[in-house]
């Protein structure tokens, strides 16, 4: 019983863990530029996770008629490419305005990276999980590795350039540090399963791969943790 | 089985290690950071010091030139002015016409004003009154003798509790009090000067509150900068040094200026 509470409350994580600094930023309204973005990818996401979890319940639950043949089930996989680009499309705008000489950079990855999903997904086949063939509405472990292996990019980036710095580009409190140390952790671990997913996808239990998503659940637990501790030490200040 | 096992084992390893070396990198930079922050706080506080002590050192050396003026005004023109004085008193008026007895009244009483003025400037620049009876003296006595004569009313409320807790910090009040009061004298057009002090907890708080035309909190920063405003760049040096703050308040024809410094009682 007490484990089934545990397991709802995990399922529903990606979308509780987002209210932890969507209340830091209700509640003490920090204003600094750097929180625009990453206030706009926290409602962004908010939205685009609720309708996963939403969908993955419907599925679960049965509702409105699905049936538990996978082919009946409500696809929600639109909704994880999207939640892939709003992520790197709100980083990419937060790492510009972090003074680190990745201005242009930033500007050029997210759009070239919509022309890659868009060139893909008009010429793949197949993909992991639910295929909807030649849609959007499959997701490929190699477009989620490549972004966060763009963001993972960003964020040594940023770590490599105030670490080459004489002056200390932050102090001990340093908000948007706390997110980037989030988001390194984050996408450090995804680009690393999500390179070998499809290969473990063939050669693993399907058990060992959903675990996987839980460990990825729990570091965006820990993203969205470092998050509101960046947007209260701001509020400090 | 076997190689499932040592995929899942080896997918397992490489995620760890890749973690590890992620967050070692963060800690790190976190702490490499942390390393230059703290120097460069470092460095920040050797350089307010290094400020204070030639902020300091100007003080110090202005407070000498006040004594060496004082004591010269009061030992040497006092003396000599005093010296006239008694020779004049010693010329027989009775022998002088009328013109002569008006000319010779006349220059006594400007004789005695000039060796009162002299007396008072010596006395305003030599603190020997602040040395000898505390700050709320010291204060009483200078707003007596500057505003006698003005029309200006003046008032003062200074708490007895506060004791002489170190020479230098009653001698920054008391100039700062004096560039103050002289400066609402000269600028506001008052007509009413109340200077009251009170002990909060651990700080001395003292309000100069008049009327006429005030400065603002802006007004003082801004004027403070310009090299007009040298008594007002004192102020704030030896505010610096008390480690206190001032603060300026400016209403319609009611105007405050609150000065607040730490104190240690048990001193």
């Amino acid at each position: 019983m007490l484990l089934s509470i545990f397991r709802t409350i995990f399922d529903w994580s990606e979308v509780w863990a987002l209210l932890i600094p969507l209340a830091i930023l209700l509640v003490y309204k920090p204003k600094r530029d750097w929180i625009i973005p990453v206030k706009w990818y926290l409602f962004t996401v908010l939205l685009l996770n609720l309708c996963i979890d939403f969908i993955w319940y419907v599925n679960k639950e049965e509702w409105f008629g699905v049936s538990d043949a996978k082919e009946n089930w409500w696809n929600n996989n639109i909704f994880y490419n999207l939640n892939s680009f709003a992520r790197l499309l709100f980083f990419s705008w937060f790492f510009s305005m972090q003074r680190i000489g990745l201005k242009k950079m930033a500007r050029i990855i997210p759009i070239a990276f919509l022309g890659a999903v868009i060139i893909f997904f008009s010429i793949k086949k197949d993909g992991f999980n639910y295929h909807v063939e030649g849609s959007v509405f499959y997701i490929s472990s190699y477009l989620l590795a490549t972004e966060a292996g763009l963001l993972l990019f960003y964020c040594l980036w940023y770590t490599n350039k105030i670490l080459r710095e004489d002056k200390p580009t932050f102090s001990s409190s340093n908000p948007p540090f706390w997110v980037v140390g989030g988001l390194t952790i984050f996408t450090s671990v995804n680009f690393f399963i999500f390179l070998f997913y499809d290969y473990l996808d063939t050669k693993l239990h399907e058990d060992f791969l959903l675990d996987t998503w839980d460990l990825h659940n729990s570091l965006f637990i820990i993203l969205c943790i470092c998050i509101a501790i960046g947007l209260y030490n701001e509020r400090n200040k | 089985m076997n190689e499932t096992n040592s995929i899942q084992t080896l997918f397992i390893l490489g995620l760890a290690f890749m973690l590890l070396i992620v967050i070692s990198f963060l800690v790190i930079t976190f702490l490499s950071q942390r390393r230059k922050w703290n120097l460069q706080q470092e460095m920040g506080r050797l350089k307010e010091h290094q400020q204070n002590q030639l902020i300091e050192a100007a003080i110090r050396s202005e407070e000498t030139e006040r004594h060496r003026i004082a004591e010269t005004l009061h030992d040497e023109v006092g003396a000599i002015l005093s010296s006239v004085r008694l020779h004049f008193s010693n010329i027989n008026s009775n022998q002088l016409d009328e013109r002569g007895k008006g000319l010779h009244e006349k220059s006594k009483e400007l004789l005695d004003d000039s060796i009162q003025k002299v007396r008072t400037i010596s006395h305003n620049l030599h603190s020997t009154l602040l040395k000898e009876f505390g700050l709320n003296e010291a204060i009483r006595n200078f707003l007596n003798t500057t505003v006698k004569g003005t029309l200006v009313k003046v008032e003062t409320d200074l708490d007895n509790s506060y004791l002489v807790q170190n020479a230098e910090t009653d001698l920054g009040m008391y100039r700062i009090t004096q560039e103050l009061t002289n400066n609402i004298l000269k600028h506001a057009h008052a007509n009413f000067i109340n200077i009251k002090s009170e002990m909060k907890n651990n700080e001395l708080e003292l309000t100069l509150h008049f009327n006429g035309n005030g400065l603002s909190q802006e007004e003082f920063e801004e004027l403070r900068y310009r090299p007009e405003g040298l008594g007002l760049k004192n102020i704030q040096n030896r505010m610096i040094l008390l480690k206190g703050n001032i603060l300026f308040e400016k209403n319609k024809k009611d105007n405050r200026i609150i000065l607040t410094i730490p104190v240690n009682r048990e001193q």
